[in-house]
C-alpha cells in the first residue's frame, strides 16, 4: 500500500472508533452528555451515529398494549381500527410485519407524538369506516403493564401486579384533518370527546392483581 | 520516548495492516448482502405505507423529529409512492450487485446513502439492528470487497498474482461488535433486574417480541432457572469482548456468541437482529488466517488459496 494511505487509514480507524465508543456510553453516565453533544451532529450527518446499546436495559419493561382508533359519531364511540394481536399472529406474518412492533411502540413515546398526529390523520383520511360527517377520530393506547416489585426479585403469581392503562394519544378532526395531541399527563390543545372512554381523563389507570 | 512511539506505531501497523485478511472482507460482503436483500425486500412490501407522504408519516414531521444535521434524500425530493418504490427497487438491485461483487465499492456507497435516507425518513421503524446494518454498510466502504468471489474481478481477468490489498477496515465491525457487547452489559448493570436475576422473567412476559418458539414451562417459570438464564446472558455479553480478541479463545467465543444469538432467534421475534450480529461475529474468525503470509503452503493446507 502506498505510504500516504496508511496514516490516512489509521486516522479514519481511530476517528470511527472514537465515535462508536462515545456513542455507546449509556445515557446519564457522562456529565451533560459531553462529548456526545460535540460528536453527534457530525456523526448523524455521516450516518455513523449509534446511541447506547440498551435492548432490555437497564430493565426490561413489560408494556403489552394495543393501539385503537375510535370515532365519536353522534355520541356513540365506534372502533375504526385496532393494531395487530401479536400473540395470535403466525411466525412468518410477524416477520413480515415486524416493523409495526417498533412503530407502534415509538408512537407512544412522548417526544414522538408529532408522528402519532400523522398516524391518526392517515387513518382518518384512508379508513373506509371513518364517518366524515362525524366527530373527531382519536388514537388510544390500551393495555397492561407489569410492575416490578418494590423489593425487586421474581414475583410469585400472587405478587404479580398488572396495571391496566387506557391513554388517549392524539385526535384528528375527520372533517378537516386537524389534529391535536394529548400530553402524557392528559392535557390537550382542545377538548377530546373520547375522554368518556377513559373516565373523563386522558389516561385511566386501574390496578389489577392476578 | 520516541522508541515507545515507534513501538506503538509498529503494533498499530501490525494490528491494522499485517494481521488482517482481505478474504474476511469478501465473506463479510457476501453474508451482509444476503441479509440486505431480505431487509430491503421486506421494506419494499410496505414502502408506500412507511416512507411516502401518502403513508403514515409526513416528510416534514420526520424532518422536524430529526437532528438538524441529519441527511436524507427525501429532504430534497418528494416522497411520492413512485419515487419511494423506485429507490427501494434500486437499493434491492444494488444489494444483489453487492452480493455478486459487481463494482462493490460503488454499490455500497449508494446503499449507504439510501439506507441513511430511508432510516431518517421514518425513524420510528428503526431499532438496534438497523443501526448495525447502517454502520456495517459504512465500514464496508473502506474494505477490499472485490478481492475475490467477485464478478468485477472475474471480468477484469487479472493476469498476475494476487494484488496487494489492505483489509484494515475489517477491524471496524470487530471493534463495533466489542463495543456493542460492552455497552449492553454496562447498560444492563445500571438496572436492578439484571443484577437480582429477574430480568428474563420480564422478557418472557413481553407479548409482542417473545414467544416465537415453544419453551418448556420450567425454563420460563422456575425462579432458579430464570436467575441462571439472566446471569448467563450478562456473563456471556461481558466475557465476549475479551474472549473474541484473545486468539486461543476466539473460536469458542464466536461459537458461544452464535449460540446466544440463535437461542434468542428461536425464542424471540427480532427480525434480522440476531443474523446481523452473527455476521459481525463471523468477521472475527478470519483474523488469524494470513493470506499474504510467507508460509503460503500452510494457507494452502487450510484450503485458503
Amino acid at each position: 500500500m502506498q505510504t500516504y494511505r496508511r496514516p490516512a487509514a489509521t486516522a479514519i480507524f481511530f476517528m470511527l472508533c472514537a465515535v462508536m465508543i462515545t456513542d455507546a456510553v449509556p445515557h446519564g453516565v457522562l456529565l451533560n452528555e459531553f462529548p456526545k453533544t460535540l460528536i453527534d451532529p457530525a456523526a448523524v450527518m455521516l450516518g455513523v451515529d449509534s446511541g447506547p446499546w440498551n435492548m432490555f436495559a437497564p430493565d426490561p419493561r413489560v408494556h403489552n398494549f394495543n393501539l385503537v382508533v375510535e370515532q365519536d359519531v353522534d355520541g356513540e364511540i365506534r372502533e375504526i381500527w385496532e393494531s395487530e394481536n401479536w400473540q395470535e399472529m403466525r411466525g412468518r406474518d410477524k416477520f413480515r410485519h415486524f416493523r409495526k412492533i417498533n412503530y407502534y411502540r415509538a408512537l407512544t413515546v412522548p417526544y414522538r407524538f408529532p408522528a402519532s398526529q400523522d398516524f391518526v390523520d392517515y387513518v382518518a383520511r384512508t379508513h373506509p369506516s371513518v364517518s366524515h360527517g362525524g366527530g373527531p377520530v382519536g388514537l388510544s393506547k390500551i393495555g397492561l403493564q407489569l410492575l416490578v416489585p418494590v423489593d425487586g426479585g421474581i414475583p410469585t403469581k400472587d405478587e404479580m401486579t398488572w396495571m391496566l392503562f387506557n391513554e388517549t394519544i392524539a385526535t384528528s378532526d375527520a372533517s378537516f384533518g386537524q389534529t391535536s395531541v394529548l400530553t402524557p399527563a392528559g392535557d390537550s390543545e382542545k377538548p377530546n370527546p373520547l375522554d368518556a372512554t377513559s373516565g373523563g381523563q386522558g389516561a385511566a389507570l386501574t390496578e389489577l392483581n392476578q | 520516548m520516541s522508541r515507545l512511539m515507534n513501538m506503538a506505531i509498529g503494533r498499530i501497523d501490525k494490528f491494522l495492516f499485517h494481521d488482517t485478511d482481505a478474504s474476511a472482507c469478501v465473506r463479510f460482503r457476501i453474508t451482509f448482502a444476503v441479509l440486505l436483500c431480505v431487509y430491503v425486500t421486506v421494506w419494499m412490501l410496505d414502502g408506500t405505507y412507511w416512507f411516502s407522504d401518502a403513508g403514515v408519516l409526513q416528510t416534514q414531521t420526520a424532518r422536524a423529529m430529526s437532528l438538524s444535521t441529519s441527511f436524507s434524500l427525501f429532504w430534497w425530493i418528494p416522497s411520492t409512492p413512485l419515487i419511494v418504490q423506485s429507490l427501494l427497487g434500486l437499493m434491492l438491485i444494488q444489494s444483489v450487485a453487492l452480493l455478486i461483487g459487481l463494482w462493490s465499492r460503488f454499490q455500497i456507497i449508494c446503499i449507504c446513502v439510501l439506507l441513511v435516507s430511508f432510516q431518517n425518513r421514518n425513524p420510528l421503524l428503526m431499532d438496534g439492528e438497523d443501526v448495525v446494518i447502517r454502520l456495517f454498510a459504512f465500514y464496508m466502504i473502506f474494505m477490499p470487497l472485490d478481492h475475490s468471489w467477485s464478478l468485477s474481478r472475474w471480468l477484469r481477468k487479472p493476469s498476475g498474482g494476487e494484488p496487494e490489498t489492505s483489509a484494515w477496515a475489517i477491524r471496524l465491525p470487530q471493534v463495533q461488535m466489542t463495543v456493542i457487547y460492552l455497552s449492553a452489559v454496562w447498560s444492563k448493570c445500571l438496572g436492578s433486574t439484571w443484577i437480582d436475576g429477574s430480568a428474563m422473567f420480564y422478557v418472557y412476559k413481553m407479548s409482542d417480541v417473545f414467544g416465537r418458539g415453544q419453551l418448556p414451562l420450567w425454563l420460563t417459570q422456575s425462579p432458579d432457572v430464570i436467575r441462571l438464564s439472566t446471569w448467563s446472558v450478562l456473563l456471556v455479553e461481558a466475557v465476549l469482548p475479551i474472549a473474541l480478541w484473545y486468539r486461543p479463545t476466539r473460536t469458542i467465543a464466536v461459537v458461544v456468541g452464535i449460540m446466544l444469538h440463535l437461542s434468542m432467534e428461536y425464542a424471540m421475534h427480532l427480525f434480522l437482529f440476531q443474523w446481523i450480529m452473527i455476521v459481525g461475529l463471523l468477521s472475527f474468525l478470519a483474523v488469524p488466517l494470513r493470506f499474504r503470509s510467507k508460509d503460503t503452503g500452510q494457507a494452502e493446507r487450510f484450503g485458503l488459496q
